[in-house]
């Protein structure tokens, strides 16, 4: 983490530097144009000055009409030398109208035309300067020059000829432009300098910021990029595990199929041969086929009793699994529960009067509640033949009815052998048939609860169990007056 | 089988593909003062049916070919056994059966194993009622 943000303030730096420079190298470019025309503007000054003092009462119009000669030509040398000798001088040239030079400082010029020459002498003899930037013979060298062309003429009078005066460019124009321009890059270097140095520890503050963010963002990055991972992993699990639960799913549905099919069938293939066995004992029992002897009846009621006892329990094993399949059907009607209760206990009077047990029925009137009249009797008659078969004799059995808000209580109470608690939890669960049931091999099929809890849940309702072995079970079932808690449209199929 | 004589007993239609359970259902309604007619599948009972056009019929729902109810909805449409009682005879005892049963046409549901008497009274208040409208 140290050394990156070093590497970014550099690079910062670095591009920081880059960018004065340019600025500076712009503003050098453009003071040098300035200094150079401004050079360049002394020079023709100069060219004037020299051209006015030398010239202006030395030059006659003859001067312009053909070459230098003898007397004349020794004269304008003695004049030119002096000029063309001071600094920064590389020729002087007198140029004739028609072009012809008829004076040079470099005598070989002397009589000789020079066609760059021409091209600027109609502006100067119209009474302009020309300025012109080229390259001349010296010596064995060619030297930048700047050329100025300027108009000789009497005081009021039209030019008479062209003074054409070479400066050396590099030390007349060159190196005067210069004399501004170094300084002015000086103070501009140090201006720069100061300005770079004042904002590297500001850059420094900076990238530090920046480089922090950027640190943040980076792990943000990470981050995000390790999220998405999970995301896309749990995705394919999510999607995989769809899969697996939509297979089983369609397992699931299969084999619900399979057991309404065989639900259906054990109830017809198990009916239709008890319908023969019942309806022909029947039969036999109404002496259609002759007359039985007491012995002979006695033997064909225990076969009709048993008979009976194994269509119960087919009936028993279908309601359970339509119970199971959440397609138990309610035929609704307003029933009165503590009537129910009443009739219940009138049906179990002689069982109980056999076995010499106090059956008592303690109903206080209840609100009707909306239900299976005939599945509500089946709890009643479940719970009351329950308690029967589980209370010795000489024992007491109890059927209370009451009501406590929107609720119906119905509660059987016996003083029976009772339910140890560990087998209490396993009580409404299909086939559980407690110890003591199996050890006093008192009958039944485990299957009389499950089709209680089933037909109370079915109503929206809840039953618990109260009991100690020894002392008695007390079976407490609640009923809602209002059925807030149960769906009801499966019954309308029905 | 030999044309039974004409009587002034009732005319009872029994199907069912159950030989012994026929036969009990024969037994009971002969004694019951029915003449009867036996049909051994959904096909036959509905032949015999609109041949013989009995005064009642009692039909098992699941019978080979034609069922219970496919027979009950044919003879309903049929013009001759249109107003014909029908009681159904199942051993399917779900009330989505007998919602079924009695969508289809049929006067009522027994359901098996069926107790005699019982069916005995249905079959003699579904005659007297039917026997007691001209037709």
């Amino acid at each position: 983490m140290p050394r990156k943000p070093q590497r970014l303030t550099l690079r910062i730096a670095a591009y920081t530097g880059l960018v004065l420079l340019f600025a500076a190298g712009a503003i050098l470019w453009f003071v040098n144009q300035r200094a150079t025309a401004q050079a360049e503007n002394q020079a023709v000054t100069r060219a004037q000055f020299i051209a006015d003092a030398l010239l202006r009462d030395e030059l006659s119009a003859s001067d312009f009409v053909r070459p230098a000669t003898g007397q004349r030509r020794a004269r304008l040398d003695e004049l030119f030398q002096r000029a063309v000798h001071t600094e920064g001088m590389l020729r002087m040239n007198l140029i004739a109208p028609s072009g012809q030079i008829t004076y040079s400082t470099s005598p070989a010029l002397i009589g000789s035309r020079q066609p760059d020459d021409e091209m600027a002498l109609q502006p100067v003899l119209r009474g302009n300067g020309v300025r012109n930037v080229g390259e001349i013979e010296q010596g064995r060298h060619r030297v930048k020059a700047f050329e100025t062309y300027l108009p000789v003429q009497p005081a009021g009078e039209a030019p008479i000829g062209v003074f054409e005066l070479y400066q050396d460019y590099d030390s007349q124009v060159t190196d005067q432009a210069r004399k501004t321009l170094y300084p002015v890059a000086g103070f501009l270097a140090l201006a720069l300098f100061v300005l770079f140095a004042a904002l590297v520890p500001i850059l420094r503050r900076v990238t530090a910021a920046v480089e922090i963010r950027n640190e943040q963002l980076v792990e943000q990055a990470a981050r995000l990029e390790q999220s998405l991972a999970f995301a896309q992993e749990a995705q394919m699990e999510t999607e995989s595990a769809r899969h697996t639960l939509s297979e089983q799913n369609k397992r699931l549905v299969e084999l619900d199929r399979l057991k309404d099919e065989f639900l259906s069938l054990v109830s017809h293939e198990l009916r239709t041969p008890l319908t023969s066995i019942r309806g022909y004992l029947d039969l036999v029992l109404d002496e259609e086929a002759g007359t039985l002897n007491p012995e002979q009846r006695r033997f064909l009621n225990a076969v009709e009793r048993n008979s009976g006892r194994l269509l119960r329990l087919v009936g028993d094993l279908l309601f359970v699994a339509q119970a199971d399949a959440g397609r138990l059907t309610l035929e609704r009607a307003k029933v009165d529960v503590a009537a129910l209760a009443a009739d219940c206990v009138e049906a179990a009077r002689p069982f109980a009067d056999q076995r010499a047990i106090d059956l008592q029925l303690t109903a206080v009137p209840v609100p009707a509640l909306v239900g299976d009249r005939g599945r509500l009797a089946q709890v009643v008659d479940n719970l009351v033949s329950n308690a029967l078969k589980f209370t010795p004799e000489g024992g007491h059995v109890e059927v209370r009815t009451s009501t406590i808000g929107d609720y119906v209580y119905l509660e059987v109470e016996d003083s029976g052998i009772g339910i140890p608690a560990a087998e209490q939890p396993r009580l409404f669960e299909r086939f559980f048939r407690a110890a003591s049931a199996t050890e006093q091999a008192i009958p039944g099929t485990g299957l009389g609860l499950a089709i209680v809890k089933a037909i109370v849940e079915a109503h929206a309702g809840l039953i618990e169990v109260v009991s100690a072995p020894g002392k008695g079970t007390t079976f407490r079932v609640e009923l809602p007056l209002r059925e807030a808690r149960s769906a009801e449209p499966e019954e309308v199929a029905a | 089988m030999i044309e039974p004589a004409p009587s002034n007993r009732p005319l009872v239609l029994v199907a069912d593909d159950d030989e012994d359970i026929l036969t009990l259902v024969t037994f009971r309604l002969e004694r019951a003062g029915c003449d009867v007619v036996k049909a051994r599948s959904g096909d036959e009972a509905l032949r015999v049916a609109l041949e013989q056009v009995p005064d009642l019929a009692v039909l098992d729902v699941m019978m080979p070919g034609l069922d219970g109810y496919t027979v009950t909805r044919e003879l309903r449409r049929a013009e001759p056994t249109s107003a014909m009682p029908i009681i159904l005879l199942t051993a399917r005892a779900q009330e989505a059966d007998v919602a079924r049963g009695l969508a289809a046409g049929a006067d009522e549901y027994v359901r098996k194993p069926f107790d005699a008497r019982d069916l005995r009274e249905r079959v003699e208040r579904l005659l007297r009622r039917s026997l007691a409208k001209p037709s």
